[in-house]
């Protein structure tokens, strides 16, 4: 049971890195430098619901380090896992509090995602002024929270049966 | 076969907004309001000077009225200054988001290069665009 488990975290790890790179050779232009739709996190929130946390956050650091390694600086890397990890952190406790749909849990997770992100470039080129951007991608972290949680909710309802204990 | 936790009527499981999404965005909004409010009032003041950083220490402190080319960090990023404005005239980071930023001259604005750590930031002297005017 526990290789079933490993296999189906491996397999989707490699979903979502092609999802990465997809958007990484074919950038989606949404105006703002630096701004992606982020679809791997569709297989995040995908794993957060059908298998559980510690699959959503293992799926989710190995493809930031994989991607990374791969095509971008390390640097980037830990901006991309200080978001990840708030967005994480934001999508657990909103769907433990069982009032929000899917769609608010995966929009809380754009958004946290964008926050965390600048919070750490922040952080690390201590300046206060990389928060202006948050007026811009707060909405934008919405937006794509939403398309992200819509399209993870149409998965889940397809994919009932996942071959694991 | 993995067990569902839970049933399909539960909230967290629909795939419809609730009354607590949209509570949330409401509060996303405002929080994006917010922010934008605070940058009005950050930015724009009135400027004499840049301060450029790499790597967290202190490339040097620049005239804006003295043009100039300064090479930061071996080369790795060029900034200019001209007609009282700065502006990143290369690097080598893979993004070019910093080249490709408008120049920047009053209160705060700022031009990052995220992946070389570099930050080339007006340094804002206090005194409000207006009163600058008048004198
Ligand atoms: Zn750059």
């Amino acid at each position: 049971m526990r290789t079933k488990k490993l296999v189906l975290n491996s397999i989707l790890v490699a979903l979502s890195a092609i999802f990465s790179y997809v958007e990484a050779i074919i950038p989606i232009p949404l105006g703002i430098p630096g701004i992606k739709l982020g679809l791997a996190n569709v297989v995040t929130v995908f794993a957060l619901y059908r298998i559980g946390l510690s699959s959503a956050v293992l799926i989710s650091a190995v493809r930031i380090i994989i991607v990374s390694a791969l095509f971008a600086n390390p640097m980037m890397a830990l901006y991309s896992l200080a978001g990840a990890a708030l967005s994480l952190t934001a999508m657990t406790i909103l769907k433990r509090a069982k009032i929000f749909s899917i769609i608010g849990v995966s929009m809380a997770g754009g958004v946290f995602h964008n926050v965390g992100q600048v919070s750490a470039a922040a952080a690390v080129m201590e300046t206060v002024g990389l928060f202006s951007y948050l007026s811009v991608l707060i909405p934008v972290g919405m937006l794509t929270g939403v398309l992200i949680g819509i399209v993870s909710g149409k998965a889940i309802e397809h994919i009932k049966k996942i071959p694991v204990v | 076969m993995l067990k569902i936790v839970g049933n399909d009527k539960m909230p967290e499981k629909r795939l419809k907004a609730t009354k607590a999404d949209i509570v949330l965005a409401v509060f996303f909004i405002a929080a994006a309001a917010a922010v934008l409010v605070w940058s009005f009032g950050y930015f724009g003041g009135s400027a004499d000077s840049v301060v450029i950083t790499a790597h967290g220490e202190t490339v040097g402190v620049y005239s804006l009225s003295e043009d100039r080319e300064i090479v930061v960090d071996g080369g790795s990023n060029i900034v200019v200054i001209e007609n009282g404005a700065a502006y990143m005239k290369s690097a080598d980071c893979k993004n070019q988001h910093c080249v490709l930023h408008a120049p920047i001259r009053y209160g705060n604005e700022q031009i990052v290069c995220l992946p070389n750590k570099v930050l080339v930031e007006i340094e804002d002297n206090g005194e409000s665009e207006i009163d600058t005017v008048a004198n």
